[in-house]
């Protein structure tokens, strides 16, 4: 059975995004890097919701990334097999990209019983909070940044109501960002 | 000179209490009782806005709080001098409180030029974030307790511009907790 994960960065106060979509708060340093190359290297597919599949379309295609980024990280993104959750968008034409419409608790569960490495969600709360309710996510990796924006978009907006969870492990990534990992 | 510290335990998603002013999710256990302990053996006063000193003083001043607490820490409660913040709040009968109505922040300034401990802020949300904004709090205590509560009133929220902090250090607790301490 693979695992699906949940990859989130946030900051102090709870927020994926700050006011305006503002993330320059992500940590940006070699430590981190190695982490996502890592992390990476384990997983065979990649979920976005649409507004967080839009961002990284436009992100990860420019060769732009590859200055802000190890080459492998961009190629990793480009090539991975990445399912978008949308009822509005029209098609999908990123690389092996497919686009699902409806129940995607049921697409995620259908994947989980088929070969590959883990399963990741990168962003998107509101479909991150939709699966939680479903409990399809096995695990939560969240990267806390040392900043309060003071407002901006929630972690988990669409979850409706309070879920428990384990604490596996912390550590600090760079300087001044913690991983935390809950099941 | 003496440290202005915010004690707040925090839900994952950044939220200081639930809907409804909800704190029953709060995660404590021995190993919590001795960190409080031994974190207020270091104070010597604690400030408090109006709600969570209505909290406070209807909790902690009645014998009940034996039962639930080590006496140390109910006696260090009621002993301890204490102020709260509030311009509608008449009087402040709690023992050794001092009740101020203007200006948070200059009380915090004369507070750390004289006397002795720390100074903590516990709870308080709002008055957290106007001492934040006005630059009179040194340090974050936040303690992320293992649960996702999906709306809320979350940390610091009204700030008007972005704070970034460095992180000092972290604790993982056997029930999940981690405390992050920002400066």
């Amino acid at each position: 059975m693979r695992t699906v994960y949940l990859f989130m960065m946030t900051t102090i106060d709870g927020y994926h995004e700050g006011p305006d979509h503002d993330l320059s708060w992500l940590p940006a340093d070699s430590d981190f890097d190695e982490f996502v190359l890592d992390q990476n290297r384990k997983t065979g597919t990649a979920v976005f919701g649409r507004r967080t599949y839009e961002l990284m379309v436009d992100y990860w295609t420019k060769d732009a990334a590859y200055d802000e980024n190890p080459a492998e990280v961009v190629e990793f993104m480009r090539d991975v097999e990445k399912v978008v959750v949308s009822r509005t968008l029209e098609s999908v034409d990123w690389n092996n990209t497919r686009l699902v419409r409806e129940d995607p608790a049921g697409e995620l569960r259908r994947l989980k019983e088929g070969e590959g490495g883990d399963i990741a969600i990168f962003g998107s709360s509101n479909l991150a909070g939709s699966l939680l309710k479903e409990g399809v996510i096995d695990e939560l990796r969240i990267v806390t940044a040392p900043v309060v924006p003071g407002a901006g978009t929630p972690l988990f907006a669409g979850l409706g109501e309070q879920h428990g969870f384990e604490l596996t492990s912390t550590r600090t990534i760079g300087k001044g960002h913690v991983l935390n990992v809950y099941r | 000179m003496r440290t202005t510290f915010l004690f707040m335990m925090t839900s994952i998603d950044g939220y200081y209490e639930g809907p409804g002013h909800d704190l029953s999710w709060h995660n404590t256990d021995a190993e919590f009782d001795d960190f409080v302990r031994e974190q207020n053996s270091g104070v010597g006063t604690v400030l408090f806005g109006r709600r969570t000193y209505e909290m406070m003083a209807s909790y902690w001043g009645n014998d009940d709080a034996y039962s639930e607490n080590p006496a140390e820490v109910v006696d260090f409660m009621r002993n301890v001098e204490k102020v709260v913040f509030s311009r509608t709040l008449e009087r402040a009968d709690w023992q050794n409180t001092r009740l101020v109505r203007e200006n948070a922040a200059g009380e915090v300034r004369r507070l750390k030029e004289s006397g002795n401990g720390d100074i903590a802020v516990f709870g308080s949300g709002i008055l957290a974030t106007s001492l934040l904004t006005d630059g009179v709090l040194d340090e974050l205590r936040i303690m992320v307790a293992p649960v996702a509560l999906g709306a809320g009133t979350p940390l610091f929220s009204g700030l008007g511009e972005q704070r970034k902090f460095q992180l000092a250090s972290t604790r993982t607790f056997g029930n999940g907790n981690v405390l992050h301490i920002y400066r």
